[in-house]
């Protein structure tokens, strides 16, 4: 039913889009990841060393600017999973500037990792290829909530702090785990056509970069960016590779 | 170098730790490599895409016609039919969609899905962003020459090619590739030391390209280039800049034993062949890409920017160097200072220079363009120069300022010159300054002489007011002269930087070890370079045709019985090298039937004005010639640009003989090759009937020795 990780190197795709998966150690960025390429769960925590990649293929779907469905594209995923242990920093934020996108996850059951967010938060800026990358927040292990420490409105107001989506995770029973990722890609596709389709008539090299001069991208950007949520139904989930099964549990 | 090494060097992992590691990065580099593939896949695509029927230039196109295809437009469609992203006229079949709408060209729609799909939007993007930070003047040292691989080199990669993920132990790496590139190829001494002219500017041309466009951006990233700067990122950087040490490994071809030697290989081979046929076919060079994308703009204000120091240059020219000097040698040749007959000779000189200057002297795949901007130029570019053991250095900064447009060249000082003058053991040195390929006048700045010493300081600043688009396409020459009152000028040494892949705006102090003249390319070289095409007809018309117009009287009848006439057709030349504001070149063709070179053989068509696509429809007639002749002869058009207040500049030119003859007349060797000999041999082969062909310019008349 998914495709095989072996035969996935074939370069029959339109996009490589590559996202990293950051946060706290055991906050279940692997898990997470294994959900949504495998659409298994393992509750065994294997701490991940330094890093690692998990791929996928799905379709997506552009919308045009009135809003119907445009053209279906076959997108190769390389979601990058980090380690989150202090030890590999160093290797770990290295990777952070060849991602696209960006997975950042909080455990809900430990306020600690919700904290660390806004250190994470400051990484990324520091590290990624842009200041202001796509990035969705994860609050993960949803599924436990008598654990539960971190309230869904903290967060909320973290994200929207940040002008990013939230979202509330299981690993375990997969609630939430595509629509997670498939808002990044969304973010992500979006961006890219913004980069490229503007006509560039005085930047002949530089188009990708003149978009970036478009919003005001100064530090603070991050913040002023206006909360949006991409509207979802223009992800159509293929039915062989996206289509996740109904969260048991 | 070394210790940066360390920085990411991931030493306090164990070792099941750092297998674990390479197999996440190996398996990363399986489908790294399968999306190079592909991204080569699309960019050729679009190259034949761009080839197939395009409109080059400004010049004899219908400006009713599509842009693309060429096809006619209709009359309403003016006007609306423009694409708004390369002001072509389009028609309907030629054009893309955009999702918000508009619509594009189908090149320029071709070109932002490339883009996209290639993930360049992206790596534009952080291109951007790192050029910037610390370490660059380390991780320049080290570049390859080819940003754009660079360009979408990632971290992953890094770490594979470098051993930096298991130092010590070697033995632990199944793959050889994994070897420590560090040592093997770029032993830290080397790497520590001045840093050699050729690696030293690798850097990527994009980067910088486009930082031009994106001042804006800029000041976002300065602010947080402002905040301190976290260690970790540090980290990251540094370990960029160790990695890099590896691709000069693979492009540095005498080096043993390439590391990564398989991809390496596969896709610089892939991409020469690219190249090759986007030279040899569509002809796509930088510039003329650069030209054909955004047309006028680009090239008017290149152009603007050269001219007036050209004027300025052509007073100045040659003669603030020498004096009496100067006078002496012209009158070696006669015709060279004449004004009038300028035109007339200075060209057949020049194409004699041309010639000569093969002989192991400066002729380089470069230098095509020739005038006679300084006469002491031509002359060393003929070889006709004191050539002395080549030592010392060079010390010297470049900067590029954005705001002006202008390149500087801050010469600073020569170090451990060799005598120029040998007898007396002294030199007499100053510096001479090109933006190859250009070896006009335009792009030459000289310093002053310093007298007697092999030390001279000169601290004086050659500028040049050139867009940055433009000068990343160019190579800098620096070359030292001793400057001989009375004899030959001695040549001391150069440098030659590419300047495509070199970070200019920080005035970084460089001192480079002087080298002898390149050793010039072989003769596929003389086409290497993409200078357009030229159409031209052949026809030889035999005795029993002309014996048919009986009317002219015995005489003349008799005479024409001695042999038929050769008709040279020139028809038009495609996609001449611009020459001129606006991207336009007022051309014309001279052609010689050697051997004799003299005036009886000189033919030429008229000026065909503001076109890099002339259409001459001019023939040339030679009579008197028997069809056996023909066989030894050897017909040599060359095209120029008419330039009215100086000499005219080469712009490319035609071979015609039969391979035959090369053998026969040794010491003449006409190298014609492939289509040249073709062609004439079906005009041989065929006569009474024209020989059709469209040959590639060469960018050097010089032959083959």
């Amino acid at each position: 039913m998914f495709c095989a990780v072996s035969t996935m190197t074939d370069g029959d795709y339109d996009y490589l889009i590559k996202l990293l998966a950051l946060g706290d150690s055991g906050v279940g960025k692997t898990t997470f990841l294994y959900r949504y390429t495998d659409n298994k769960f393992n509750p065994k925590f294997i701490t991940t060393v330094g890093i690692d990649f998990r791929e996928k293929r799905v379709v997506y779907t552009a919308t045009n600017s009135n809003g119907t469905t445009g053209k279906t594209f076959k997108v190769h995923l390389q979601l990058w999973d980090t380690a989150g242990q202090e030890r590999f920093r160093s290797l770990t934020t290295a990777f952070f500037r060849d991602a696209m996108g960006f997975l950042l996850m909080f455990d809900l059951t430990s306020q600690q990792s919700f904290l660390n967010v806004r250190n994470w938060m400051s990484q990324l800026q520091a590290n990624a290829y842009c200041e202001n990358p796509d990035i969705v927040l994860v609050g993960n292990k949803a599924d436990l909530a008598d654990q539960r420490e971190v309230q869904e409105k903290q967060a909320k107001e973290l994200a929207d702090k940040y002008g990013i989506p939230y979202f509330e995770t299981s690993a375990a029973t997969g609630s939430e785990v595509d629509k997670a990722v498939i808002t990044l890609l969304d973010l992500v596709m979006k961006r890219m056509e913004q980069c490229v389709d503007k006509p560039t008539q005085d930047a002949p090299n530089g188009d990708g970069a003149s978009k970036l001069a478009a919003p005001p991208s100064n530090e603070k950007s991050v913040h002023a960016r206006p909360n949006l949520l991409p509207p979802l139904p223009n992800l159509t989930p293929p039915p062989t590779t996206l289509a996740g099964p109904p969260p048991h549990g | 170098m070394l210790q940066t090494v360390e920085l990411i060097s991931l030493s306090f992992l164990t070792d099941s730790e750092r297998e674990l590691i390479l197999e996440v990065l190996r398996r990363d580099e399986e489908l790294r490599q399968a999306e190079e593939q592909r991204v080569r896949r699309l960019k050729a695509e679009l190259l034949e895409i761009k080839r197939k029927g395009a409109k080059r230039g400004s010049g004899s196109y219908s400006k009713q016609s599509c842009g693309r295809c060429q096809e006619p437009l209709g009359r309403l469609a003016t006007g609306s039919s423009q694409c708004h992203s390369c002001n072509h006229q389009v028609c309907r079949n030629c054009r893309g969609v955009c999702p918000n709408g508009s619509w594009v060209c189908s090149v320029c729609a071709k070109e932002a899905d490339l883009k996209k799909c290639t993930g360049d939007w992206f790596y534009d993007q952080r291109v951007n962003r790192f050029s910037d930070s610390p370490g660059h003047d380390i991780v320049r040292t080290s570049l390859r020459k080819r940003p754009e691989l660079r360009k979408r080199e990632t971290v992953g990669e890094l770490l594979l090619q470098n051993r930096v993920i298991s130092p010590s132990q070697p033995s632990r790496i199944p793959r050889p590739k994994l070897k420590d590139l560090a040592n093997e190829q770029a032993p830290p001494s080397e790497v520590s030391k001045a840093p050699d002219p050729q690696e030293q500017h690798q850097r990527s041309d994009t980067e910088s390209v486009e930082k031009t466009s994106l001042n804006s951006f800029k000041n976002g990233t300065e602010s947080s280039r402002g905040t301190p700067v976290l260690p970790r990122r540090e980290g990251v950087v540094e370990g960029r800049s160790t990695a890099r040490s590896s691709p000069v490994g693979s492009c540095v071809s005498s080096l043993p034993v390439p590391i990564r030697a398989d991809e390496a290989h596969s896709s610089s081979d892939a991409e020469a062949a690219l190249r090759h046929q986007g030279v040899s076919i569509s002809g796509i060079t930088p510039e003329e890409e650069a030209l054909f994308k955004r047309n006028p703009r680009r090239s008017l204000k290149t152009s603007e920017h050269c001219r007036p120091t050209s004027v300025l240059d052509l007073r100045g020219g040659g003669g603030d160097v020498t004096g009496t000097y100067m006078g002496d040698r012209s009158k070696s040749v006669p015709g060279l200072n004449v004004e009038e007959d300028e035109e007339e000779e200075d060209i057949d000189s020049l194409v004699e220079i041309h010639k000569r200057s093969t002989g192991g002297s400066t002729l380089s795949l470069r230098s095509s363009k020739r005038t006679l901007g300084s006469l002491l130029s031509v002359y060393s570019e003929a070889g006709d120069y004191v050539s002395v053991e080549v030592s010392g250095e060079i010390v010297f900064s470049l900067n590029y300022d954005e705001r002006t447009q202008t390149f500087s060249v801050l010469v600073k000082e020569c170090r451990g010159l060799a005598c120029g003058d040998t007898l007396r053991q002294r030199s007499n040195p100053y510096v001479k300054c090109y933006l190859l390929p250009d070896k006009s006048r335009q792009s030459k700045r000289k310093t002053t002489t310093k007298r007697n010493t092999v030390n001279p300081i000169y601290n004086e600043t050659l500028k040049y007011s050139i867009s940055q688009s433009q000068l990343l396409t160019r190579a800098l020459q620096l070359s030292v002269w001793h400057h001989d009152r009375l004899g030959r000028n001695a040549f001391l040494g150069e440098v030659d930087l590419p300047l495509d892949c070199r970070q200019l705006d920080s005035a970084h102090v460089e001192c480079v070890t002087l080298k002898g003249k390149a050793v010039p390319a072989t003769l596929s070289s003389a086409f290497a370079q993409y200078k357009g095409e030229l159409v031209i007809s052949l026809k030889y018309i035999s005795m029993r045709e002309s014996q048919t117009d009986k009317k002219k009287g015995w005489k003349k009848k008799k005479k024409k019985e001695e042999g038929g006439e050769l008709h040279v057709l020139i028809k038009e030349a495609k996609n001449l090298t611009a020459m001129k504001a606006g991207g336009t070149s007022d051309s014309f063709v001279k052609g010689y039937l050697l051997p004799c070179k003299t005036k009886a053989t000189k033919r030429k068509t008229p000026v065909v004005k503001k076109t890099v696509n002339p259409q001459y429809d001019h023939t040339f007639v030679y009579s008197d010639l028997r069809l056996e002749e023909l066989q030894n002869m050897c017909l040599e058009l060359t095209v120029w640009d008419r330039e009215a207040m100086s000499s005219n500049d080469f712009l490319g030119g035609v071979r015609l003989s039969s391979a035959a003859s090369m053998a026969q007349e040794e010491g003449t060797g006409w190298d014609s090759t492939g289509e040249e000999v073709c062609l004439w041999q079906t005009m041989m082969q065929y006569p009474d009937s024209w020989a059709e062909g469209t040959l590639p310019l060469r960018s050097s008349m010089a032959k083959n020795k």
